[in-house]
């Protein structure tokens, strides 16, 4: 029990991917405009992680070490080919924006990453548990930053959901100051709140600093 | 001597063999969610570009004629469409050097009598925040167009009021603005050519019945 209760504080905090390990920061940046690419990149990334360490702890017995590399980074881009299709298959217009950044989820070194250093060592369910809280701690730092810069940048909060959730979810969208402070949502905006969030976890846990 | 040269071709042959059949796997999986979503996808994309031409013709039941391959809402310039309702015409795909920060594609939408139904811009690098005034989601710059022709108003008000014009400029995006409505006219004078060669039009026949 305690070894999943330690895999969990790893992935969502301690050894946070993207607070702490700082990997994927390419589609954080990019994606973090607003709240809904965040969420719809991050669930991606979650699922893509998790099913591709299930996966490379199942096989990890037949694979020859050799061929471990590619067979690996075979599997993650099996798993976000896959995920690519289905969202251009069911949420077309969201995948217009984020389209490209789904593609570059092969190239997330967290996955690569905890797939090399973690599930091909260990069993199937420490490996899912580990893609699970990975991926969630990278998901959640996504939505921060991606609620920080769509209030900051345009001034709203869930607004267009209704590409996730459909038409109903137009009335989510909340108008939460008339304009927004551009910077926010342009790329420099990006480092800035990541820094800034950064800078906060450093100052309020200054024990856990590298 | 036999021995190690034996052992080496087994492993050989277990390695690429455990790293074909990965292959082989992965690479069902991929085609056989491709085949299954693939009308989908290909339904999308068609209803995407559809609905965003039939914004630019400014009548959301209007039906429109493929001239060109409308499955990739391509941003090739010289594409048409026709529009299909009672006021008819043409959409063009027309483009301009001369923004602030390179090419500019736009949609022109014209009547048969060639008067500006609509126009939407359908890629640009201009500045955030300033030229992307003349994105349609931004403002509704653009809509000053509308009903214009290439003789309403004549040569001198088609510019911008800071040239001696007719049209609104907008400060800060001078370059960008004057860019478009150049373009605009260039366009309305582009597809009047291409009106008086097919003399199909309604705005061709009244000029030769004059």
């Amino acid at each position: 029990m305690n070894e999943y209760r330690r895999l969990m504080v790893n992935g969502l905090w301690r050894d946070n991917p993207a607070l702490v390990q700082m990997l994927g920061l390419c589609p954080m940046l990019a994606v973090t405009q607003s709240l809904v690419t965040a969420l719809a990149l991050g669930v991606t990334t979650l699922v893509v992680l998790t099913a591709s360490n299930v996966v490379v702890s199942a096989t990890r017995g037949a694979l020859h070490p050799a061929t471990r590399l590619p067979s690996q980074i075979l599997i993650i881009a099996t798993f976000v080919s896959l995920a690519d299709l289905i969202l251009q298959a069911w949420y077309f217009e969201l995948h217009q924006r984020i389209g490209l950044f789904v593609a570059l989820i092969v190239t997330n070194c967290t996955l690569l990453g905890r797939a090399e250093t973690f599930a091909s060592r260990q069993p199937v369910a420490a490996a899912a548990l580990d893609g699970l809280m990975m991926g969630l701690g990278f998901l959640w730092v996504l939505l921060a930053m991606g609620a920080v810069r769509e209030v900051i940048g345009r001034g709203t909060l869930f607004a267009r959901f209704d590409l996730l959730l459909g038409p109903w979810a137009q009335s989510m969208s909340l108008q939460i100051n008339e304009d927004g402070f551009l910077l926010a949502v342009l790329p420099p905006g990006a480092f800035l709140t990541l820094g800034c969030i950064i800078a906060l976890k450093n100052m309020l846990f200054p024990q856990e600093r590298r | 001597m036999n021995g190690p040269v034996w052992t080496g071709v087994k492993s050989l042959g277990a390695r690429s063999g455990s790293l074909m059949a990965m292959c082989m796997i992965c690479g069902t999986l991929m085609s056989g969610l491709f085949v299954v979503t693939r009308e989908r996808i290909e339904n999308n994309q068609h209803e995407y570009a559809m609905n965003a031409l039939r914004e630019v013709s400014g009548n959301p039941d209007a039906d429109l004629a493929e001239m060109a391959d409308l499955n990739s809402a391509s941003n090739r310039v010289g594409d048409r469409y026709r529009i299909i309702d009672d006021r008819g015409g043409h959409i063009y795909t027309i483009d301009t050097n001369d923004g602030y920060n390179g090419r500019i594609v736009l949609w022109l939408a014209l009547d048969d009598r060639r008067n500006i139904r609509g126009i939407r811009v359908r890629e640009h690098r201009e500045t955030p925040g300033i030229g992307d005034i003349i994105d349609h989601r931004v403002s509704s710059w653009l809509d000053q167009f509308i009903d214009r022709s290439g003789v309403n108003p004549g040569s001198v008000g088609w510019q911008l009021r800071i040239d001696g014009g007719e049209f609104d400029h907008v400060t800060g995006a001078t370059i960008t603005t004057r860019a478009v409505t150049r373009a605009v006219l260039r366009g309305l004078a582009t597809a009047q050519e291409q009106g008086n060669e097919q003399g199909n039009d309604r705005a061709t026949e009244e000029a030769a019945n004059e």
